[in-house]
């Protein structure tokens, strides 16, 4: 009998799918599924090659070294950034240049490993074109980044991080 | 005859008509069964010859990098198509070739301008001598800087096709029919663009040659 | 019959031998300039060859690591099939269904008594989430978007190619 109601404890003990919003997580509000005060940023960032590099603005100390392990380049500007306020399923626009802005459609994911994450309906957008559409997932801690179009010398990425 | 000291099966050190190395062989084997580490060695062998042959046709670090890239995936996705009549390096030499011709045809009809590579020679004598087109420098030695500068502005003045056969001719060194095999046209097309080539380069770097 | 332009360049080139060669050349008699033409398609050829030496491809152990990832991400994970080298026996279609039913019993039941109405302010956990494109869609068919995790750094580059080049000039550095 234990046996035959093993597998149903192990079921019962698997973590809700994102997309039932049937549990409320701790520290939030219940009328809202989001943490008050959570953005999402974005940076526009040139990145390139130079025998003497830059230091990087303070925005993107914390990226820098991982972005050049994973894109081999040493020197980083900022060429713009953004941040914006999340609103629970409600769209908005991240605009860090007047050339290239997100289109984003955030939702926070109630699943338990998700603590601080969502879920994110973007568009990438180059003056009025539309280059990609993504479902992504986002999390504190854990950027995403966007390699964009080859620019001078380099290549412009997209940074994209929750802020707490 | 003008041997093809560079031409891709040649670089390798094979013999001329002989198949690729036996490690080689090996290499490629394991690669289409899927072994990525067999893979990557022939990319650690090749990568340098890969990226000096699309930034001959590209112009671009950058580009070259990412077209490279390209032509390595490229390559993995159809290793199980590669016979072994040829060296890896011929194979992926066209592979490449034809990234690098796509490349820079999607950029001319993204940057809406067209390879005039007639330049007017309709009318002209073909053995007359070329008029220089490019500014003269009679007196100062131009800088090897300045040199590629020229050499880079002239070939981007080249269709992909002439591009191609002038990049694969002249610096890559192949004979006429090897062109012809990597281009899918004929020996006779490969040699008239061969001329018609020449002739506009000459035109754009008349003055560089004659001044260094 | 080659053309004109095709035996001019076979000329060049040191291609045309005996009686082709002889002929060509009495051709080109007409063409006093000839011979001045050839050393300079000459003289081009060598220009090209010392001059476009193309640069040493700098981080090259970076390409190829680059490339092992793009070439990961692209090459298709063989399917996870459920094991059934058990027998397989046991879970039979019934048996499943019943244990879907009870579990979402087990699940309402556990919500109910479990989740506390008034939620207290518990300190937030560091997220185990990590960043992740689920899918994506490029608007344009020469735009092509890969995925790649990386795992030591926590992150994940949406990867895209084929889009336009864009001078640095438009850039408002800050």
């Amino acid at each position: 009998m234990f046996v035959r109601l093993l597998p149903l404890l192990l079921l019962a003990a698997l973590p809700l799918d994102a997309a039932e919003p049937a549990a409320t997580p701790p520290a939030v509000d219940k009328k809202s599924a989001l943490r008050e005060g959570d953005k999402i940023w974005s940076g526009l960032v040139y990145a390139s090659n130079d025998p003497s590099p830059k230091d990087p603005p303070a925005e993107l100390r914390d990226f820098a070294p991982r972005l050049k392990r994973v894109f081999g380049y040493n020197q980083f500007q900022l060429a713009g950034s953004a941040v914006k306020m999340i609103d629970n399923d409600g769209e908005g626009w991240l605009v860090p240049s007047k050339n290239f802005w997100l289109s984003v459609k955030a939702r926070r994911a109630v699943s338990k490993e998700a603590r601080g994450g969502y879920l994110l309906s973007l568009a990438l957008y180059h003056d009025n074109r539309q280059i990609v559409e993504t479902e992504a997932k986002l999390a504190p801690g854990s950027p995403l980044f966007i390699r964009g179009p080859a620019c001078g010398k380099g290549h412009l990425l997209f940074v994209l991080q929750v802020q707490q | 005859m003008a041997s093809s000291k560079n031409s891709p099966e040649s670089s390798t050190g094979a013999a001329e008509n002989a198949g690729p190395p036996a490690d080689e062989l090996e290499l490629v084997a394991r690669s289409q069964t899927g072994d990525t580490a067999a893979f990557n060695e022939l990319v650690t062998r090749y990568r340098q010859r890969a990226f000096s042959m699309i930034y001959n046709m590209v112009r671009n670090e950058q580009d070259a990098w990412d077209l490279a890239q390209d032509g390595f995936v490229k390559a993995w996705k159809n290793i199980g198509r590669f016979r072994g009549q040829s060296s890896f390096y011929t194979w992926l030499y066209r592979i490449l070739m034809n990234v690098g011709i796509d490349w820079l045809r999607k950029k001319q009809i993204a940057s809406g301008t067209e390879f005039d590579d007639a330049i007017g020679l309709n009318n002209i004598a073909p053995g007359a001598v070329t008029t220089p087109q490019g500014v003269m420098q009679p007196a100062a030695k131009i800088s090897d800087q300045e040199i590629r500068t020229r050499i880079d502005a002239a070939i981007e003045k080249l269709s992909p096709e002439h591009r191609a056969a002038i990049v694969m001719r002249e610096i890559d060194g192949l004979e006429y029919s090897e062109i012809a095999e990597q281009m899918e046209c004929s020996i006779g097309t490969v040699m008239s663009r061969l001329f018609y080539a020449r002739k506009k380069l000459q035109a754009l770097l008349k003055d560089v040659y004659e001044n260094i | 019959m080659k053309t004109f332009e095709e035996r001019y360049t076979a000329w060049i080139d040191g291609q045309l031998t005996g009686a082709e060669l002889a002929a060509f050349e009495k051709e080109l008699e007409t063409q006093p300039h000839a011979a001045l033409d050839r050393t300079e398609a000459h003289q081009l050829g060598d220009l090209l060859r010392t001059h476009r030496t193309a640069p040493t491809l700098i981080n090259a152990d970076f390409f190829s690591l680059q490339l092992q990832q793009r070439i990961a991400a692209e090459t298709p994970q063989p399917r996870r099939t459920e094991s059934r080298e058990n027998g397989g026996g046991f879970w039979s279609i019934s048996r499943l269904l019943w244990a879907g039913a009870a579990s979402l019993v087990v699940a309402g039941i556990s919500y109910v008594t479990l989740v506390p109405t008034a939620a207290p302010t518990i300190p937030v956990e560091p997220s185990n989430y990590f960043a992740q494109v689920v899918e994506a869609w490029p608007s344009d068919p020469s735009i092509s978007a890969t995925t790649v995790y990386n795992p030591q750094d926590n992150l994940t580059v949406l990867w895209l190619d084929g889009l336009d080049y864009m001078p640095s000039e438009q850039l408002a550095l800050q």
